[in-house]
């Protein structure tokens, strides 16, 4: 429901994560799914109707061929930017979520999809950063991670409380600096301010009521 | 409803140890933004049955029905949500000190109603619901959301409705 009101166009990256990338058939393979995903969204096959009448052996037989349109330089640009990172590619640009489930499936559990919303060509760096930080990102664990919690108040202190008892290390930063000490009792430590929360703590977990509060 | 963000499975599932510490049941419901959605969607089920309730008290205590008695047989039927019978328990009591103040079913209310305007979603009784819980917000906004209880008694005029007034009422409908 979220695809309905946003115009931004979601990208998918694809992240050879079990392949290493020095494999060189793996990353032609990588490779090929990336432009060959494209191919689908340009067919007439990418509406949501012929994609499920065409099924996945359609796809998987659309995914083996097709080359990347030298036209399209705004899927080249996205795709030059997306392919600094070894591991990642651009596969397909759609807004339709029902494609981007079906090109999930199809290009198997060897393979990481990212669903990433852009709105600009210009968001590509950042979103492919980001798409970087999220596919290296490893398990959150009591031992490596300190967490960072916004928004001491009816919702967030009983769950950063729970955090705490699970034995997580949790520092809180509130507007209201009295919520924020009211946590000290329960065992957390408070920031004075956002950036040293975001400096002190790897993970940041936030509970705010609204956009104002943000 | 932050948007513009990405999520993936993946990422999900590295986060799993913190779902396991906060909650008992935790779910994927799609990339980023659908689990705000999915908590919008939870909440109007929420705000309606509250207005629902309140309503339904209303007319039992204005049809003349045992106040504590009703209430008590409401909370053995199927029709009360597990969220709600506790809530009627209190409101027996005239209990309304905060659980879930009614500023925050509103303000949820309100992004129910966004939602609603930007996907097409018709939610007529969602719209009725938030006017009542905006009129009960006026009266103290850290009371309960169950307030909207002592909304409807106020607008039905339960206090001051007669024996006539209800005999008259049940002549007509024999």
């Amino acid at each position: 429901m979220q695809h309905v009101s946003s115009p931004a166009a979601s990208v998918l990256a694809s992240a050879a994560t079990r392949i290493p990338s020095s494999a060189s058939p793996s990353v032609r393979s990588v490779h090929r799914e990336a432009v060959a995903i494209k191919e689908v969204a340009t067919s007439p096959t990418s509406d949501r109707k012929s994609v499920g009448r065409a099924g996945k052996s359609e796809l998987t037989r659309q995914l083996n061929r097709g080359t990347l349109p030298e036209n399209d330089n705004e899927l080249s640009l996205l795709s030059k930017e997306f392919n600094k990172w070894s591991r990642i590619r651009l596969l397909h640009t759609s807004d339709n979520p029902f494609t981007n489930n079906r090109l999930q499936k199809t290009t198997g559990s060897s393979q990481t999809v990212c669903h990433l919303p852009l709105g600009r060509l210009s968001e590509a760096k950042v979103q492919s950063t980001l798409a970087k930080g999220l596919l290296d990102m490893k398990p959150i664990s009591l031992k490596n991670d300190k967490l960072g919690f916004v928004g001491i108040g009816y919702m967030g202190r009983p769950i950063a409380q729970r955090l705490l008892e699970s034995g997580f290390k949790v520092m809180a930063y509130d507007r209201e600096r009295t919520n924020a000490e009211r946590f000290v009792r329960y065992g957390g430590t408070v920031a004075e301010s956002v950036t040293e929360l975001s400096t002190s703590c790897n993970v940041i977990l936030s509970c705010r009521a609204n956009d104002i509060a943000v | 409803m932050a948007r513009g963000s990405l999520v993936i499975r993946y990422v999900f599932d590295s986060a799993e140890p913190i779902f396991r510490a906060i909650a008992r049941n935790y779910f994927y419901v799609g990339p980023a933004g659908s689990g705000a959605t999915m908590k919008l969607v939870a909440n109007t089920l929420l705000g309606i049955g509250m207005q629902a309730i309140a309503e339904a008290v209303a007319l039992g205590e204005k049809a003349g029905l045992d106040r504590t008695r009703f209430r008590e047989v409401l909370s053995e039927t199927a029709v009360v949500a597990p969220v709600h019978i506790g809530k009627l328990e209190r409101a027996v009591k005239g209990d309304y000190s905060p659980q879930f103040p009614i500023r925050l079913m509103n303000k949820d209310f309100g992004l129910i109603l966004e939602l609603a305007a930007a996907v097409g979603a018709p939610m007529p009784a969602t719209g009725a619901a938030f006017d009542a819980n905006a009129r009960q917000l006026e009266l103290g906004p850290e009371q309960d959301f169950s307030s909207v209880i002592l909304q409807m008694e106020k607008r039905d005029h339960v206090t001051s409705r007669t024996k006539s007034g209800l005999e008259s009422a049940q002549a007509k409908e024999a």
